[in-house]
């Protein structure tokens, strides 16, 4: 199934997001973006205009930045209004989970694997403790 | 057998874990470098770029030489990861059964004298010592040798890019 994406932000948040998936995947032209506030443009005929873009046998998920900002009530409200089924909204988002959404093998998209894939690319602190001991071994990896 | 070999000068990262792991079914990773295989803080930070499911060895030039004609890998599919053209020469003319080497990314952090240096794709450097290796690989008749940095690029034949330097 032809999937079709948009990132929302506020500021060059998207901007720089779509930089990044070009150089680790070549992916930037998959993606659309809106730099919201940047001028003072009006963003939603963007949104409603992508919205409109998904055919009824496509998917389109739509990424903004901040759960409850005014970018993400403007998308919740557009995509409400067109009362389409097809279309997913991801707040908070981050580069790993559009980058694994982008390169994700599953023909159709269902609210299971994106909350998955959500669940596998959150914010980390990581632990900076060197392992002690044998790290690896040979017979577990054949 | 090894499904692919690639160069990458930064060892394992987002292109390598993420995108080419996925487009090459292999999900037994072997890093053969030197320096990596003894030094703990490299170990980690690769550790922390290999994607869940996936098994990953780092070891010596020489030792990964060695698991890469383990019997027990020769119905595995195995992606090697390089540093430098001259380790994955050295691996092409010791091991049997390599589909391809990829010389993706090479040079830029190596540290030799930029003057020295040919450009022989858009992301690979190399030094002369790096560029005779090349010529080495290149001539191997029982591996195909190129460059593609990303699956949806197309591959460059690396004795088609020397001949032309």
């Amino acid at each position: 199934m032809k999937k079709k994406f948009l990132i929302a932000s506020h500021g060059k948040l998207a901007a720089g997001l779509q930089s990044s998936l070009e150089i680790l995947a070549n992916k930037g032209k998959d993606v659309e973006i809106i730099n919201a506030y940047l001028t003072e443009e009006d963003y939603t005929p963007k949104i409603t205009a992508f919205i409109a873009s998904v055919q009824s046998d496509e998917q389109g998920v739509i990424f903004t930045d901040l759960f409850g900002g005014s970018v993400n009530q403007k998308v919740v409200n557009q995509v409400l209004t067109a009362k389409k089924d097809n279309i997913f909204v991801i707040s908070n988002t981050n580069l790993p989970i559009v980058l694994s959404l982008l390169l994700s093998p599953d023909d159709t998209l269902t609210r299971e694997n994106i909350t998955a894939t959500i669940r596998d690319g959150q914010v980390t602190l990581l632990s900076l403790t060197l392992p002690t001991g044998k790290t690896d071994d040979l017979d577990a990896f054949f | 057998m090894i499904s692919q070999i690639r160069v990458d000068d930064r060892l394992i990262h987002g292109q390598v874990a993420v995108v080419w792991t996925k487009e090459l079914n292999s999900p037994l990773l072997v890093v053969a470098n030197d320096e990596a295989a003894k030094n703990e803080i490299m170990q980690m930070t690769l550790k922390m770029a290999v994607p869940t499911g996936m098994k990953l060895l780092i070891r010596s030039v020489e030792d990964a030489i060695q698991i890469f004609n383990d019997p027990r890998g020769k119905d595995k599919r195995i992606f090697a990861i390089v540093n430098c053209v001259s380790d994955a020469t050295k691996i092409a003319k010791n091991v049997q059964n390599i589909d391809s080497v990829n010389v993706a990314n090479a040079g830029r952090f190596d540290k030799s004298d930029p003057k020295q240096k040919t450009m022989l794709f858009h992301s690979v450097l190399l030094n002369p010592e790096e560029l005779a290796a090349a010529q080495e690989l290149a001539a191997l008749p029982q591996v195909k040798a190129y460059n593609q940095v990303l699956p949806n690029n197309p591959k460059l034949d690396l004795q088609e890019a020397l001949t032309k330097l």
